[in-house]
């Protein structure tokens, strides 16, 4: 009987870990398009180099310390937008500097 | 006096062993309904993540077809498309629990159901439309330069 009931807690936890995980991935893929989408049209400014963008509001911050890192890379050249899960990458943009041209 | 020991260890025996299995099926129904109550929120989530899932990917279809002006009013947005575009007078709002497409002349186009509130705001020319549902939400951007 304990086995079951260990078996049900156990399914829950992972279910509810799942369910987290699975809505702070969509946020967090929305968010990164909003950082993308600020970029573009000039609603946001960045510094040439590396800045990091903040997960509550739309700015520039400190380098976020949990799993979700939102990266700015400027040059010259070239903008890219990189968002970070559980220290793999998981999506860029790349647009080409004042132009306005998007890859990807 | 020996057999009536007996029959009383027999009967709180049978006691004990009752008690116990009660206790077990409490305790078993107990998980087995808080079971049943996360799975139904699971699923609710899971049609709520649905829904604004499709209805972003509705919304960029619409928004990001034609348009030549769009203007935002509080949680309403208008939108202007090309002359040559059937209706191209369109409000987005939301009405009761659903967020619509409002044409000109009165034909609704159903984004989605199920909404609580919707939230528009904007930064620049990128407009952010925030919906809830019930227990969860969700906020994407729309870039609308012309």
């Amino acid at each position: 009987m304990l086995l079951v009931g260990l078996t049900f807690a156990e399914e829950r936890a992972v279910l509810k870990v799942k369910q987290i995980e699975m809505k702070a991935l969509l946020d967090f893929d929305y968010k990164l398009e909003g950082y993308y989408l600020l970029l573009l049209s000039g609603g946001l400014m960045i510094d040439e180099g590396v800045s990091y963008g903040s997960l509550e509001e739309y700015e520039v911050s400190e380098k976020p310390q949990g799993e979700f890192v939102i990266e700015f890379q400027k040059d010259t050249e070239r903008v890219e937008i990189v968002g970070y899960y559980a220290g793999e990458e998981r999506q860029r943009y790349v647009f080409r500097n004042e132009t306005g041209y998007s890859a990807e | 006096m020996y057999s009536g020991m007996k029959r009383g260890t027999a009967l709180s025996d049978f006691l004990a062993y009752m008690m116990f299995s009660l206790m077990a099926v409490i305790l078993a129904m107990r998980v087995y309904i808080f079971s049943v109550e996360d799975y139904k929120e699971l699923l609710q989530f899971l049609k709520y993540t649905d829904y604004a899932y499709h209805a972003f990917e509705v919304l960029k279809t619409g928004l990001y077809n034609n348009v030549e002006a769009t203007a935002l009013s509080g949680n309403t947005l208008q939108i202007e498309k090309s002359v040559y575009v059937p209706g191209n007078k369109i409000v987005l709002t939301k009405r009761d629990s659903r967020l619509l497409f409002v044409f000109e002349g009165g034909q609704v186009q159903e984004i989605c159901h199920g909404v609580v509130d919707v939230r528009m705001r904007k930064i620049g020319d990128i407009v952010f439309i925030r919906l809830y549902f019930p227990g969860v939400s969700y906020e994407r951007g729309f870039y609308l330069a012309k």
